[in-house]
Parts: structure tokens; sequence; C-alpha cells
């Protein structure tokens, strides 16, 4: 009796989400415009200015346009739909066509333009916005802004509104955040970067521009499920980085851990390479690992070395707050009260 | 293996909980954090004048390499954009001469008209780890207002983390 309670209130729990899973809604994220960049190699960049910009922003400080891409991470990457979209600007000199909404497919063979944004002048106040309308972009495709940038002019921040009808930390949803290459950076100072380019690639890849020299980047990603639901340590569910060429090696990209006091660091086994030589690409992939082994609110990023003219098209992380243990699998099936639970404690 | 069965019953009701919780079924209160390496950081100035900020820390923090204090800019995703309330900000870095000064949580609003600094953040230190940490309490910012974190980097000192947490109440 007392199971066919709690039973019954897990269920009605679960029941009182159920209805936002039937309709659908907006998963809005607004990005600080602190986190476009120029095109070109970051050693050209002579003229940008975050301080000038409340810090949250970026500000092209000099005479001329500029061309800058921001990078926008997908948060509910199975859907097909990106339901709106917004840059904030300000300055003077902006026009309806200076902001893009760019997107490239998984596997990086398609390119896509969002539909033209209503320009919005405000011209009184000087902020003018660029609204995208409803937009299909397929299923785990990578999507970033581009905007030439008036001079002095500023982009204070940029907004996705993916559509969902995910609901949030339910087991069999944890999503893949799938975040586009050009948020990946040179990995030593950005004043010695001669080498990685974010505007090619539909704006959404990074590329190595030398011709015959390897460079490394940094390729960081936010942590939005760190904190795991047993004993508080989690998972990663996948990880994988998508690359042009297939002349890569296996140890040459590499996915790291490190808890919050840093006491704690983990890197990745070796990830499975697999190439594509119709299409010329390859894919590093990380499947179930560190099993509830990552220590709450730690963060991750990604490494590679980049071999010359090589893009990196994506990078993505599925977060897992369970234990994704074999032997998590076994004791679960073992006690088989309630067939299928391991499905819940055991996997992303 | 009745006490089992009510165990793991108990643990499905918790999983249960757990699942709805964030949609505030039965908190009225939910806080979604997001956590972020150092390495988001960027020099807060043109680029090229970048000489000093280099990645390391397991490859996920940025350090000040220099033997002046550089300024940094952290910009964040705000997940609840749509809400005034960022529930709490905090950022972990190296060494002890840290000044509850050194670093600063911004807000732009969304039409860059309103620019607001969030009250200092309490700062402790971990002597045996050599370590410090910058929080910030519960603040409120604009709907749909852009967040970032702001530092003047102490010589020679790591960034190796922050943290965003935003909340609903229901």
């Amino acid at each position: 009796m007392t199971i066919s309670k709690t039973g019954l209130a897990g269920v009605a729990l679960l029941a009182t989400v159920v209805p936002l899973d039937a309709f659908g809604y907006t998963l809005s994220r607004v990005y600080a415009g602190a986190d476009c960049r120029v095109t070109g190699v970051q050693a050209n960049d002579t003229y940008t200015q975050h301080s000038f910009a409340g810090m949250t922003g970026i500000r092209n400080g000099d005479t001329v346009y500029r061309s800058m891409v921001c990078p926008a991470a997908r948060f509910r990457s199975q859907y097909s739909k990106v339901n709106s979209a917004v840059v904030n600007v300000a300055g003077t000199g902006w026009t309806a066509l200076d902001c893009s909404l760019t997107g490239t497919s998984q596997d990086a063979q398609t390119y896509y333009t969002a539909p033209t944004p209503t320009f919005k002048a405000n011209t009184s106040k000087g902020t003018p916005e660029y609204i995208f309308g409803t937009w299909s972009l397929p299923a785990y495709a990578t999507h970033a802004f581009r905007c030439a940038v008036p001079a002095r002019g500023v982009i204070h921040k940029y907004e996705v509104g993916e559509y969902s009808n995910d609901v949030v930390g339910a087991p069999e949803h944890w999503p893949v955040t799938i975040t586009p290459g050009s948020a990946c950076k040179f990995y030593g100072p950005q004043g010695a970067d001669e080498s990685f380019d974010p505007w090619g690639g539909n704006a959404t890849g990074m590329r190595n521009v030398l011709s015959s020299e390897r460079r490394s980047v940094v390729c960081p990603s936010v942590r939005m499920y760190p904190v795991g639901i047993l004993n508080n340590y989690s998972s990663i569910g996948q990880g994988a980085v998508n690359v042009s060429g297939t002349d890569w090696s296996p140890v040459d990209c590499n996915l790291h851990l490190t808890a919050w006091d840093g006491l704690t660091t983990l890197t990745a086994p070796t990830a499975t390479l697999t190439s594509n030589s119709t299409t010329s690409t390859s894919q590093f992939f990380w499947d179930d690992i560190w099993h509830g082994q990552i220590p709450p609110y730690a963060n991750q990023a990604y490494t590679c070395s980049v071999p010359p003219r090589r893009w990196i098209y994506k990078y993505e992380l599925q977060e897992c707050a369970y234990d994704l243990s074999a032997e998590c699998q076994e004791k679960m099936d073992v006690e088989d009260d309630f067939p299928g639970v391991a499905q819940y404690w055991c996997h992303c | 293996m009745r006490t089992a069965r009510i165990f793991r019953t108990r643990f499905l009701l918790l999983a249960a909980v757990a699942v709805a919780a964030p949609l505030g079924a039965l908190a009225g209160t939910y806080t979604e954090p997001g956590v972020y390496p150092g390495t988001s950081c960027k020099y807060y100035g043109p680029q090229s004048e970048d000489t000093f900020f280099t990645t390391g820390g397991n490859n996920t923090a940025l350090r000040n390499s220099d033997a002046a204090i550089q300024g940094v800019t952290c910009p964040t995703i705000r997940t609840m954009p749509g809400e005034n309330n960022v529930r709490y900000g905090k950022m972990d870095l190296s060494g002890l001469r840290w000044t509850t000064t050194d670093c600063d949580l911004n807000s732009t609003s969304y039409d860059g008209q309103t620019k607001t600094v969030a009250p200092t953040a309490a700062l402790t230190s971990d002597t045996t780890l050599v370590t410090s940490r910058f929080t910030w309490a519960r603040w409120s910012v604009e709907p749909y207002a852009s967040v970032a974190f702001s530092c003047n980097a102490q010589p020679r000192e790591w960034i190796f983390r922050y943290e965003l947490g935003e909340s609903k109440t229901y």
C-alpha cells in the first residue's frame, strides 16, 4: 500500500510537468555582446573595446565598419526550429542588412540563412534592434550571428529563442548542447593569434588559416546541469567535436573538466575518431564517461591541436546528472520491482 | 526485500520531485546555474593587445601571465532572461591578494540604456588551497539585460571558473 501511494505521488508529480510537454514553448537565452569577436585572426583586432560597453558588450572603436561573429549555442538542438532571435545594438550607421543569422548542418555540408530580420531603428534612443522570426533549422545544426558593425557601433546583446517541448531535467530528455566552432579561441594570448578565423564556414566554424602549421584552440562550454542528483556527482552522457578533413589523430582533441576548487582535474579517455571520406569530415566522440565522478559545479572545455587549413565546425556536450555506470544498471535491473527503472537512473 | 522496494519507491518519488522541482511544482523558487570555465573570459580591450592571458590549469582556466594587473570580461548566457532575478554570482581564482573591488558583476539593459553593477561581492580566501572566491548575493537586473563578470586580474594569478545562478519564483 505504501508503495502504491508513493508511486502514485510520483506519477502525480510527473503529471504536473506533462502539460508543458504537450504544447511546446520558447526557451530564450540572452548572450552578452562581449561574446562576439572580430572576424579574421585576433592579432589584427586593434579596435574592439569591451570596457567602453559596460563590460557586457563589444564596441567597434574603429572609424570604419568591422565584421563580427557572435556564436550562439543550441540548448535544445534536437528540435528543428528557432522561434525567435534578436540582436540589440547601439550607435549610428546601422542599416537593415547589417546583421544576419546563419546556420550550418551538423555534417557541415549545408549552409542556411535565416529570413531577413525586421530592423527597428529606434532612432530617438539610438538603440536599433534586429528581430528575426521563426526559422526552421535542422536538428543538431549550429548557428551564429554575423554583423557589420559601423564605426563606434556597439553590440549590447544577442538572443535566441529555441523551440522546445522538452521538460527541463526530465531523465529521458537530457539535451545535447551544441556550440558553433566559432566560439573556440586560440589557446595562447589572443594578440599572438595569427591563425584562427571565425568568419568563414558561415560564421559557425573556426579555421586554422595557416598553410603548414598546427595551432591549438580551447573551446569553452557552459554547464547547465553541474550538480548530480545522486550524491551531487554527475556524468557526461556524450561529448563530440566535429572537424573538417580526415587527417586527424584521436589524441588531437581532448575533453577536460576541473572541479570548482581545482583539486580534481579530469581528462577524458582518448576519443573515438571516425572519418567520412565522402564529406571529408571527422568526429571525435566520447560516450558515457566519468560515471558519477564529476564533482559538483565543475567546469568544462575542449582543446584541439588543429592541422593547417582545418576547421572546427562544432562541439557538443550532453551532461547527465545520473550515474551512467554498468554497475548502476546491473543493480537496478536485478531489483526488478520496477522494470526499466535503470533507464532513469543509469542513462542520460 | 520489502525494505529495498520501499527504498527504491522513495527513490522514484525523489526522482519525480527532482524532475518536478525545477519547474516549481513544489518549491517556491527554482534556481538554474550556469558554470563557465575561466577560458571563457577575454581581455577587455583590443585582442591584439592581449599578450598575457594564457590557457592552462587543466586547460579550463585563464592566467594573467603579466607582471601587471590586466582587465578581463567574462560573459555569461542568461538562461531566464525574462526574469529580473540574479540569484547569485561566483568567481573562483588563485591567490590571496585579491581585494573586494577587483571583480564586478555587470549588467546592461537590452537597449544599452541602463548599466548597473551589483553590490560589492563577499570575498573569501582559502589559505590552504591558496585560492579566493567572490560571491555576489541576490541582485535585481532588468529582464533581457545582458550580464558579464569583470576583473582586474592580478599578476600571475588564475581565473578558474565563474558561475551565474538565475532564479524564478513561482
